[in-house]
């Protein structure tokens, strides 16, 4: 089978992990006379396809033959795919081809199980190992984890990737039972927490301690393949972002795959769900929420999936708005919808200059379709505040919205 | 009055640091557009002392400074003088965002920095041996402001062991031996045409592509098209999108209502369909136009302070094109008259513009709209309100009040609510003349007289 045939079977495998930073990894650049490649803190989308999703990375699986029948996946053994498996070196090549044409951040490299754990983890780092040392590459690498790898290819992987992660793909363990019957939640979390222990020590030693995946670690959760609502998804989320210190957490549309089992639904990938799953996350890390908040205003479980999750909130608590923009402190006004974190340090900034009128919050870049309904200013208030929140909710669906989200 | 016209950063800073220690006010001073270089002249006003100067200027204003000397526009040297001068004499303008100066000078700088971001994602080199047989890389790269030297370090610092050039139409960046050069433009047909590994790329970039996940908008939004003739990939984009289709039709069958004006948005964005295409007559947002004879547009003063909105043409309406023109119009045209309002003052319009029947006999007998297809209407009577700009829209009926506000009220209470339109005119809700009709004769005078003192409360909010 030639290299061209392997890259289409195993980009097509790949397509299903939702990862795709460049990010977090330290500032480095290739020296003079030697190497090639340079990371800069921030990630680089290179490309876009159509389907919306960024090309930041080389993302393929070294083989997708597999030893495991996870229904939702399409790589499963008993799903009738072609099967390849590339070589150490062709990925290797193919990274370097790659990199060279500035087409790619660097490599994000996966695998179906073969033979067990360690056999398949142990290929994985060899890949990694070869573009570091012998072609001193310095381009972005991620590494998939194996779950039940031994502690030393853990630590291998560690040395040479810039982020390792596992994915844990169904938020409930009754999920992972029955649609993953050879997989183990436990194993699962027990790769995350070593990966963790792994990072705690690395973060304790300092500069003497040997590197281990400076941009941390991720993992993916699937939504909609089981019947998991969104409250316990967001639960599994903070749970695993505080046990586990992960970066950040990827929610994936489950998408209908060809000869699915009649237990997945086969229906169109729910992709507002995913996006208001992805606003939550943010507000539970950027915007001060805590979980508990927000599954308050998750009647049934179920996010809005005509709102977004902060102006939902905010509805349901109509009691702490309006909030003036000239005197309510930061905590305060994250909980506003439609004003960003960039948003409100500049309102921070230029009160101190200004008394700020509507008018600015404008300039300012705040979406005052949402906004105005949540805060007052020197010279406006809003006029409705005496509109019930379920008029005005459905005053907000109304209103078009700013991105087309699909 | 001074002058001078400069065409980069450094020339500016070197024209306007002694006219900065001289104090000269930026109306004092003006920035001629042209393509040359010329040295600061004056108009009969004294030359500002060439000498040592003490000027203090922060760091971070010269680094907005340097941004803003890339932004393509012919106000930015006046622009970044002005900034200058009132950042010497108010130390900390910048904090405050909301200020004019300040507020485009960070949107040219985010412009700018975005340009460059770009370009470290967006140049592709081809590999082309010489005649020794070493590999060179060459790219040719577009960028919609002046930031090659801004961009090209990125790529010093990734590829320092590579022999390449980034061509732009203003310049290219030669890198050799470990130094960079900016030299002449070469000729683009010296520059190689393919590459042997271009088709890997593009195989890569078919797959990894979901396509039961179509969504072009996102993928125009983060690579605008004016990049794609320089990307190898985007031969591919066409494929990809028809695939797409196929997988998106059966997403469009099974998606919820909330969901399907959007999605026949994003059919549009798919067919590359003009948004206006010949006005709501060649409408096909939703099926009503199948059983109807034309659409029937808003008619009126397009000065008009009030704006009146049905819900949609009748029979007669469809029939003639023109809103309002049946007996609901009749009844309509009484009210106002009692309320002293001039129909030919107003603009008259419905919420949706095709009419929408079922057969009931012989006859046409109004159907109501759904609320997708009044989503797929609003288009046009957005249209409408931005062209006219009302202060006040009369919301006939409960279709109209959806319209327009996304309320599912029922008209009694809802006439009672001061109700903000998104353009920021008032809504005023009330019935719609043809509920008087249907009304019975016991409630229909109470209906009448309701009808009439809305319209003239909203005459009153409109004087």
């Amino acid at each position: 089978m030639d290299l061209e045939t392997k890259l289409a079977i195993l980009a097509d495998a790949a397509k299903y992990d939702a990862s795709c930073a460049s990010s977090g990894a330290p500032k480095r650049s290739a020296a003079p006379g030697k190497g090639m490649g340079s990371t800069t803190g921030m990630g680089i989308c290179h490309s876009y396809t159509p389907d919306g999703r960024c090309v930041s990375l080389l993302k393929i699986l070294l083989t997708n033959f597999c030893l495991y029948d996870c229904l939702y996946c399409i790589n499963r053994r008993s799903s009738d795919i072609p099967r390849a498996r590339f070589s150490a070196q062709e990925v290797v090549d193919l990274t370097l081809y790659f990199y060279r044409r500035n087409y790619i951040e660097g490599l994000f490299l996966s695998s179906g199980i073969i033979r067990n754990a360690d056999y398949t983890m142990e290929q994985l780092v060899e890949v990694a190992r070869t573009l570091r040392e012998e072609h001193e590459f310095r381009g972005y690498i991620h590494l998939k984890t194996i779950p039940e790898a031994s502690p030393e290819l853990v630590e291998a992987a560690g040395r040479y990737a810039d982020r390792l992660s596992v994915n844990i793909e169904l938020p409930t363990r009754e999920a992972l039972t029955t649609l993953a019957p050879e997989k183990s939640d436990v194993s699962i979390k027990r790769a995350m927490g070593e990966i963790r222990l792994k990072l705690d020590e690395k973060a304790d030693g300092g500069a003497t301690a040997p590197r281990f995946s400076p941009a941390g670690q991720s993992t993916q959760l699937i939504v909609g393949a089981d019947d998991s609502s969104d409250a316990s998804i967001i639960e599994t989320a903070d749970t695993l972002y505080r046990s586990y210190k992960l970066r950040r957490i990827y929610y994936s549309a489950f998408s209908p795959i060809q000869r699915a089992s009649a237990r997945l639904p086969n229906r169109a990938p729910p992709l507002m769900r995913e996006h208001r799953l992805y606003q939550a996350d943010w507000l539970m890390r950027y915007y001060e929420f805590s979980v508990g908040e927000l599954a308050q205003s998750m009647p049934g479980g179920k996010l809005d999936l005509s709102v977004d999750p902060k102006t939902t909130w905010a509805l349901a608590n109509r009691h702490q708005f309006p909030v003036d923009v000239n005197t309510a402190d930061r905590h305060l006004l994250l909980r506003v919808p439609g004003l960003g974190v960039r948003v409100i340090d500049r309102i921070i900034s230029s009160r101190r200059h200004r008394q700020l009128r509507y008018e600015d919050l404008k300039t300012l870049g705040a979406t005052l379709k949402r906004a105005r309904h949540f805060i007052c200013t020197a010279d406006y208030r809003p006029r409705q505040s005496d509109r019930s929140s379920d008029g005005l909710r459905r005053a907000l669906i109304g209103a078009p919205e700013q991105q087309s989200l699909f | 009055m001074y002058s001078a016209c400069v065409q980069e950063f450094t020339q500016w800073r070197d024209v306007a640091r002694p006219l900065l220690s001289a104090g000269i006010a930026p109306e004092e001073m003006e920035w001629r557009v042209g393509r040359q270089f010329e040295p600061l002249i004056s108009n009969g006003s004294a030359m500002p002392a060439a000498g040592p100067t003490s000027l203090r200027l922060s760091r971070q204003l010269i680094e907005l400074l340097e941004a803003i000397g890339c932004y393509r526009h012919d106000g930015r040297w006046d622009l970044m003088y002005r900034l200058a001068w009132r950042t010497l004499r108010q130390p900390r303008l910048l904090e405050d965002a909301a200020d004019p100066d300040v507020h485009h000078a960070m949107q040219m700088e985010s412009a700018v920095n975005r340009e460059v971001h770009k370009m470290h994602a967006f140049v592709r080199f081809r590999e082309m041996a010489d005649e020794h047989g070493e590999k060179k890389y060459y790219a040719w790269f577009e960028p919609g402001h002046d930031i090659l030297r801004r961009g090209v370090a990125f790529f010093c610092k990734r590829f320092p062991n590579m022999e390449w050039m980034i061509a732009t139409p203003d310049g290219a960046a030669l890198w050799q031996n470990g130094e960079l050069q900016f030299v002449e433009t070469p000729d683009q047909a010296t520059l190689p045409k393919a590459d042997a590994h271009e088709g890997l790329w593009r195989t890569y970039y078919r797959n990894i592509c979901n396509v039961s996940r179509i969504n072009p908008p996102a993928m125009r939004r983060e690579m605008p098209q004016r990049y794609w003739r320089n990307l190898p990939e985007s031969v591919e984009i066409q494929t990809l999108l028809r695939d797409g289709q196929a997988s998106f039709a059966q997403r469009q069958r099974e998606a919820t209502d909330m969901e399907l004006a959007k999605a026949r948005a994003m059919q549009r964005a798919l067919a590359d369909l003009p948004d206006h295409s010949g006005g709501p007559s060649a409408c096909r947002r939703c099926d009503i136009w199948r059983h109807a004879t034309q659409a029937v547009p808003g008619e009126g003063s397009t000065s008009a302070t009030i704006m009146l909105v049905g819900e949609q043409p009748g029979d007669e309406e469809d029939l003639r094109g023109r809103p309002f023109v049946g007996p609901a119009g009749r009844v309509l045209d009484a009210a106002l008259t009692t309320a002293g309002l001039e129909r030919g003052e107003l603009y008259i319009t419905n919420a949706v513009k095709h009419f929408k029947w079922q057969p009931r006999g012989k006859r046409r007998l109004h159907q109501r709209p759904t609320t997708t297809e009044v989503a797929a209407c609003n288009h046009w009577l957005d249209a409408e309100v931005s062209q006219v700009k009302p202060r006040i829209i009369v919301a006939l009926g409960a279709s109209a009040l959806r319209a327009l506000a996304g309320l599912t009220d029922s008209i009694e209470s809802a006439r009672r609510l001061q109700i903000p339109h998104a353009s920021g005119a008032q809504i005023v809700c009330t019935y719609h003349p043809s509920a008087i009709l249907r009304a019975d004769p016991a409630n229909a005078g109470q209906l009448r007289s309701r009808l009439v003192d809305d319209l003239r409360r909203a005459r009153e909010l409109a004087a």
